[in-house]
């Protein structure tokens, strides 16, 4: 199915949303953002995280201040209008074992042979067949208005998004290839799907934003906007600028205090044009930015979503 | 921490870390420290950052490693002890599974007949599990045809550098003969009862959930590849006991960035349940290390109003800058209490470097710290 061109949905509508970036960027805290942001809209929403160990401690979820005793596989509450889930090869698996077994005992059974188990763990691609599989099941159940999903570091989110298309080559038919089929709409669906790639004011992983981005259109994900996270503030002028600069190239052998965070500014004014000028002839994609909050970790969030809302990434929040 | 005496000493340095963390530049730059002390070192990283290989001159894929020319280390200021030597690599997951394929099978047919598999051919289009796998087997491959004096690995970022740790032992339990005997019934294990159930199931959940075509090319395929596991698991088990043993070091890579700093623990525990020894840790881009601190002086600034006024806004960066500079002096602290309870070595500290740190220059210096200290 395609949308008329020129009428796409904007990110903040899109009930799909999938949060990639190179490691480090602050992937984490953008989803939970986009999730309280979507909660205080009043839309059912799930937030994800891909995780290969399942059971490990979550990043993500733990920031809600709940023990986590039961396993995350399933959705559970973490507040109103608001559930989080891991997805994990493992879980997907067992997903689709379930259903091709139809008998649970034997899907049990099946899981619990561990030649089977050892084959999908150990087997290329079979990994990222199950967090697809479970992904596809999440979105099957239509319980969500929004799902948020703060994906791997970017090789292997390149790889997960692929996969669709080798797995149909591959297997002919069966359960998996009709959820795969069904996964690969979905992702492609403009208006059902949109990747926010995440990035920070640093050369190289502004240049690496632009890569996945290619990378990303060409297996036909659409990229709905570009985050340049933590910007700073810049307080100087062109001629203090200057004259900084001359006065901490004459000071070599001794660190002048505060030029090692004067260097670091500069780098980011720098990665933040050349951002700014890469992103310019990619006319439908948003490019924003988020500045730098300080605080512990609610905080940090609360005004990451205000500031995801501001920037056309997020719904407002809805009245009482 | 000494890196200088694992960086003299080791056969393998495996380094690993949270993505972001500039695992790459200290790989390299350790690589570089090994050559400046006389040694050959070769450097394999897994999908690094361009601008880095361009400073490495080395190409972005190639069939095999790449030196490190003399001119282009001399254009930075940099002198080898006799003896030394760089190479880079970055692992082409392909070329090292066509290798594989090419040495391991017993008869050319037989390379051929694997290679002309529908899921052979989808192999190579496969990021995860392969890259581990090739990641192992290259390191294996480099380290038994003994030309480099010390193998470097730069490994996939984040918790896939686990599955890397783990994957000769995973794929060695894969290549299992009951797990292959269940998975290909036909070609293996017929007598067993027991086998002969669980083999009966497995093909129903696979037939169901990929379809009876799949079922039947994925038994062809292990059939014919089975031919060469006997071959990969003897590596599967070199692998494990070449990083076990004491020629083989660990390093964590990390950021003062409390993200990192979690994956950094996290990583120096699954390295112990792995029964392996974590090294020590590299703290990067921190303001920890050792660099003499000065602040503006009084004189220079009533000489010249318009840097007077400058250094007034710079202060408040002053002030941020003293803050995180005793922060990460203490997590410095902190990091080296947590490796020695592991019975590791320690941390070190590497300089806070701008976006220079891609050129051969900024290497150069990285690698200095990671020398012995001449007086």
């Amino acid at each position: 199915m395609r949308c008329v061109r020129g009428v796409t949905r904007s990110i903040a509508e899109r009930p799909l949303v999938l949060v990639t970036g190179k490691g480090g960027v602050g992937k984490t805290t953008v989803s939970a953002a986009l999730a309280i942001a979507a909660q205080e809209a009043r839309q059912k929403t799930l937030v994800a995280e891909i995780t290969s160990d399942p059971l490990a401690t979550s990043p993500l979820l733990t920031h809600w201040g709940t023990q986590f005793t039961q396993r995350l596989d399933q959705p559970v509450t973490l507040g109103a209008n608001l559930d989080g889930v891991q997805i994990s090869p493992s879980a997907g698996h067992r997903l689709f074992l379930r259903a091709a077994l139809r008998v649970g005992v034997l899907a049990d059974a099946a899981m619990r042979s561990s030649a089977l188990n050892r084959f999908l763990l150990a087997a290329p691609a079979f990994p990222e067949i199950g967090v697809l599989y479970q992904l596809v099941w999440l979105w099957r159940l239509k319980k969500y208005e929004r799902i948020i999903v703060d994906l791997p570091a970017t090789g292997h989110a390149l790889g997960l998004v692929k996969l669709p298309r080798t797995v149909t080559r591959v297997v002919p038919k069966g359960l998996v290839k009709d959820a795969i089929t069904e996964g690969l709409e979905i992702l492609t669906n403009r208006d059902q799907c949109g990747t926010i790639i995440v990035t920070l004011p640093e050369r190289l992983p502004v240049t690496e934003s632009f890569e996945l981005h290619q990378g990303l259109q060409e297996v036909g994900v659409s990229v709905g906007a570009l985050l340049l996270n933590r910007m700073p503030e810049d307080v100087f002028s062109a001629g203090e600028r200057e004259v900084l600069g001359q006065y901490i190239a004459t000071h070599q052998d001794e660190l002048l205090l505060g030029s090692r965070e004067f260097r670091r500014l500069g780098q980011a004014t720098r990665a933040r044009a050349a951002f700014y000028q890469q992103a310019a002839p990619l006319l439908e994609l948003k490019s924003v930015e988020l500045p730098v909050f300080d605080g512990e970790w609610r905080s940090v969030i609360n005004a990451a979503a205000q500031g995801l809302v501001k920037t056309g990434l997020a719904l407002g929040p809805r009245g009482q | 921490m000494r890196l200088d005496t694992l960086i003299q000493e080791k056969s393998v340095i495996v380094v690993c870390g949270a993505g972001g963390v500039g695992k790459t530049t200290a790989s390299s730059a350790m690589g570089l420290a090994a050559a400046r002390m006389g040694r050959r070192a070769l450097v394999l990283t897994i999908d690094p950052a361009r601008r880095l290989a361009q400073a490495l001159g080395i190409p972005p894929t190639g069939k095999e490693p790449v030196q490190i020319t003399s001119e282009l280390l001399a254009s930075a200021g940099v002198t080898l002890a006799p003896g030394g030597e760089l190479s880079a690599w970055m692992l082409d997951p392909r070329v090292v599974l066509e290798s594989v394929v090419d040495r391991f099978a017993p008869s050319p047919e037989d390379a051929m007949r694997i290679r002309s598999t529908r899921l052979y051919q989808a192999l190579g289009e496969v990021v995860s599990g392969l890259q581990e796998y090739t990641a192992a087997e290259a390191l294996f491959e480099f380290y038994q045809m003994g030309k480099y004096e010390l193998l470097i690995l730069d490994t996939p970022p984040s918790r896939n550098a686990l599955d890397f740790l783990d994957a000769p032992r995973r794929l060695a339990r894969f290549l299992d003969e009951r797990t292959i005997a269940i998975l290909t019934p036909r070609a293996a294990g017929r007598s067993n009862p027991v086998v002969r159930a669980a083999a009966k199931v497995v093909r129903t959940a696979l037939s169901r959930a990929f379809g009876e075509s799949f079922a039947d090319e994925l038994e062809v395929f292990l059939g014919a590849f089975s031919k060469l596991f006997s071959r990969m698991r003897d590596h599967a088990t070199g692998v494990r006991e070449l990083l076990t043993s004491s020629e083989a070091s660990f390093v964590v890579v990390t950021s003062p960035d409390e993200a990192a700093l979690s994956e950094a623990l996290y990583f120096r525990d699954r390295i112990g349940q792995l029964g392996l020894v974590s090294d020590g840790f590299v703290l990067n881009r921190s303001y920890a290390s050792n660099q003499a601190i000065c602040r503006p002086s009084e004189v220079e600034c009533s000489a010249a109003p318009q840097l007077a006024a400058a250094l007034r806004t710079l202060s408040p960066l002053a002030e941020v800058e003293s803050t995180r500079l005793l922060k990460d002096r203490q997590l410095l602290a902190q990091l080296i209490q947590k490796s020695v309870d592991v019975g590791g070595q320690g941390a070190l500290a590497l300089p806070f470097l701008d976006e220079a740190v891609e050129d051969l220059a900024a290497l150069k210096l990285l690698s200095a710290h990671m020398m012995p200290i001449v007086t």
